[in-house]
């Protein structure tokens, strides 16, 4: 009786307070990275006279799908269990890209465009490279703390059953 | 500059090491750290605001953008310290598991 009891106990299972590493999200991290920190460098390459009306044209497709690369990426890891922590992470990384358009935006001068509609200010300070290098340090440290933290998930699954 | 920087941040890391207490000692020193690392990016916004190449919304914008990091970076240190610790128990109950059936196969 006492040993069934000591060999069910002992069979309860492991403790579970982060997910299994997933090759798929660190695929996307990797995806992301690589994505929004180019168009990051294309900005900064771009003449600062020219930013926001080319933020608005030439780039506004490519934010847009980083913007929906990082949304996909939030639903996915909202899909598994005990994962508040990267959830946390990914969802300052989506509030990062949408308010770096608002602001963007305002560098706008074309103000009949209709990527950035009423938000166009014609600011150009809005869009310096002071601005854009703080918000690309900025993001390359949500990045650095999404990877660290999916990392982080395999030491727990070396020993996870 | 139009007001004392260093006061406001000495301010804010004493709130901010007296919340991480219940932590322990590694939150105290992960505030600390990571309160220094974000100390210059900070004082260049001031700096920037106060000479005037850039308006009050964007050093506001700037500002919200940093606290995104650092609750980003909180958010990953949490994930680490979970996946460490859930490692030791479960080693630990593995390693107690595997002794015990093998002693109970002996005994029975």
């Amino acid at each position: 009786m006492l040993c069934a009891a000591l060999i069910a106990t002992l069979f309860a299972g492991c403790v579970t307070w982060v997910p299994p590493f997933d090759n798929g999200a660190m695929t996307r991290i990797n995806g992301l990275t690589n994505n929004s920190l180019a168009m990051y460098q294309s900005l900064i390459d771009t003449n600062p006279a020219n930013r926001g009306d080319l933020f608005a044209s030439t780039f506004s497709e490519r934010w847009s799908e980083i913007e929906a690369q990082a949304r996909v990426h939030l639903v996915f890891e909202q899909s598994r269990e005990s994962n508040i922590g990267s959830i946390k992470a990914a969802t300052e990384l989506l509030g990062f890209w949408t308010a770096s358009k608002q602001q963007y935006c305002k560098a706008v001068t074309d103000l009949h465009g209709t990527a950035c509609g009423s938000l166009a200010a014609g600011e150009k300070s809005a869009m310096s490279d002071f601005v854009l290098t703080r918000d690309r340090t900025t993001l390359e440290q949500i990045l650095g703390a999404m990877i660290k933290a999916e990392e982080a998930k395999k030491l727990a699954s070396n020993v996870s059953r | 500059m139009a007001f004392n920087f260093d006061q406001i941040f000495k301010e804010a890391l004493s709130v901010g090491i007296a919340a991480a207490k219940p932590g322990g000692n590694e939150a105290q020193d992960w505030m600390k750290k990571s309160a220094k690392a974000n100390e210059d990016a900070l004082r260049s916004i001031i700096q920037e605001f106060s000479n005037r190449n850039i308006s009050k919304e964007t050093a506001q914008y700037l500002f919200g953008q940093n606290e995104r990091a650092l609750r980003a970076e909180a958010a990953a240190l949490k994930v680490i310290a979970h996946a460490a610790a859930q490692a030791a128990v479960n080693g630990f109950f593995e390693a107690l598991r595997t002794g015990i059936l093998a002693a109970l196969k002996v005994a029975l």
